[in-house]
């Protein structure tokens, strides 16, 4: 026996124009799914970037002849920054692994000629504390004048600006892809009106209201934006397993933070579903605005 | 015999229609038209029997004077005051205006669901009326598979699912053949006995001579109304 869908008196799911649609949205939310999810990640190590910052000084003591007096002055500092009640602990960093630092920077042939590199002194100091750092500048200056206080604030600041360029960019990129798909919907209900306009006089000679006119077509919008929708999330979520995956893998997790936690699953579900949501929305209101206008 | 109250549904005072600025399909009609009667509506192929009827469902506005609907003036219905106009009304068109997609049941059981009647009931009462028109056998099929008369009678059972006041045929069997012609009368005829206004547009003038009911006739832009009696004389001076 053939049976009609419920709800559908107008064919307006077997068409061209509704695949189309479909496929159209399925791209925009494949690609609203991966910039939400850089999003995230960026943002992400971004904070642990900050969080690794915040509690961290680096005193540098400047560069001496004498290596013994350098080493001194160095467990000096260390030794003063070790009682202080806020520092958790305190390091001595290596000549070695300064060495390493500054070797970009200088060349390898400067590097193993040289006796009087700077000392430095990383001090981590306990969780929710903090430090004035001009105070522990300025006794420092009583050990060795010279001697200087780095909180990093500047790498934060630009950090912090980055995190504020990165959020305005991505709301830009998910509004204007957003805007294409409800533009998309739009352009298929109107067009949907323009093919079956001989349907949908029929049913308004027959008594139809613009609502039960306008229900058939927020209907097929909302599954046609679903269906595109879920299809380009269901795209885009092996393509961020994959991304985890390849920084496990290369063990990049101390540069990059991507951890498909629930706040990222939950905005890509989010996504089709308030898509599909807002095109019902204009394709009701499209119609109600086109049948009005047919009056 | 105590005559019934008739209840008027149509009524034209002084109504004109010009689509273009030089060309007027009617000049100053006046007639009113009463619930449980049949009309024929004929004339000339052009003359304007259809724009007559699509005054009355308020396709298109009179450009002068007022047509009442059901005591309305339909000047003044609103786009959103059209559907619940139009819902007491039954229309017939010569095409049949079938959805192609939908089932003959389901166009019909359509009569019902645009006045929000459910799907279920809808389609109950829809196969008791397709059983009426004699198309029991036939309500899963879609309308390109059906026969021109069983399209038009598809068509009618449609129309008239909501029990509707009034029944505006245009040419319902301008595509179907004398005997169907024929065979779909007795269903407008009734309706007509049941308290339906039937107005049936044709240019059949045997199906005329065959039934006995009043012509709503134009010609010039007039319209002229003429029982059957008066018909036969009319026809002798037409030739």
């Amino acid at each position: 026996m053939k049976t009609i869908k419920l709800g559908y008196d107008i064919p307006l799911m077997h068409g061209r124009n509704s695949r189309s649609a479909s496929l159209i949205i399925g791209l925009m939310v494949f690609l609203l799914c991966l910039f939400c999810a850089a999003a995230f990640f960026i943002n992400d190590s971004l904070n642990k970037w900050n969080n690794g910052f915040n509690h961290k000084l680096t005193i540098e003591i400047p560069a001496m002849e004498n290596i013994t007096e350098r080493n001194q002055v160095i467990s000096q500092v260390a030794s003063v920054m070790s009682s202080m009640q806020q520092v958790d602990r305190v390091e001595v960093i290596s000549d070695q692994d300064i060495a390493r630092l500054l070797e970009p920077w200088l060349g390898q042939e400067i590097i193993s000629n040289t006796n009087d590199l700077p000392g430095l002194v990383d001090v981590v100091l306990k969780p929710n504390t903090d430090v004035e750092i001009t105070a522990i500048n300025d006794f420092l200056q009583q050990i060795r004048p010279g001697i200087q206080v780095e909180k990093h604030s500047q790498w934060q600041q630009v950090s912090a600006r980055l995190v504020e360029i990165f959020r305005s960019v991505a709301i830009g990129i998910m509004l204007v892809v957003g805007f294409a798909v409800l533009l998309t919907v739009a352009m298929m209900t109107r067009s949907g009106l323009v093919v079956n306009r001989d349907y949908i006089d029929t049913l308004r000679l027959i008594g139809a209201k613009s609502n039960y006119i306008a229900k058939q077509f927020q209907n097929q919008a909302f599954w046609v934006s679903l269906r595109g929708g879920l299809t380009g999330m269901a795209l885009a979520l092996p393509i961020i397993y994959s991304l985890q995956w390849g920084i496990d893998y290369f063990n990049l997790n101390n540069f990059v933070q991507v951890n498909l936690h629930h706040n990222i699953v939950i905005c890509m579900i989010f996504v089709p579903t308030l898509l599909a949501l807002v095109s019902m929305l204009i394709a009701r209101l499209s119609v109600f605005r086109t049948l009005h206008k047919m009056g | 015999m105590a005559q019934r109250k008739k209840i008027n549904l149509v009524r034209f005072d002084q109504v004109g229609l010009c689509y273009d600025q030089n060309r007027w399909i009617f000049h100053n009609l006046n007639f009113s038209l009463n619930a449980g009667e049949f009309y024929f509506l004929t004339g000339a192929s052009g003359v304007g029997k259809s724009s007559l009827l699509r005054l009355i469902y308020r396709d298109v506005k009179p450009t002068q004077g007022i047509v009442r609907v059901f005591g309305r003036n339909v000047d003044t219905i609103r786009t959103k005051e059209l559907p619940p106009f139009r819902q007491r009304m039954g229309l017939v068109f010569q095409n049949g205006r079938l959805l192609d997609n939908l089932s003959a049941i389901d166009n019909v059981a359509l009569g019902l669901r645009v006045i929000g009647e459910n799907w279920k009931a809808a389609r109950k009462r829809a196969a008791e009326l397709l059983d009426w028109v004699g198309l029991g056998d036939h309500m899963n099929n879609l309308p390109p598979t059906l026969s021109d008369g069983q399209r038009q009678r598809t068509a009618i059972a449609r129309a008239v699912i909501a029990r509707p006041l009034m029944l505006l045929a245009d040419e319902p069997c301008g595509n179907v053949d004398e005997d169907t012609a024929y065979k779909i009368m007795p269903l407008f005829e009734e309706l007509s006995r049941k308290g339906t206004l039937v107005i049936y547009a044709t240019h059949n003038r045997r199906l005329l001579s065959h039934f006995n009911y009043p012509e709503l006739y134009i010609e010039g832009g007039q319209l002229i109304i003429s029982d059957s009696y008066e018909r036969e004389s009319l026809n002798t001076k037409r030739g």
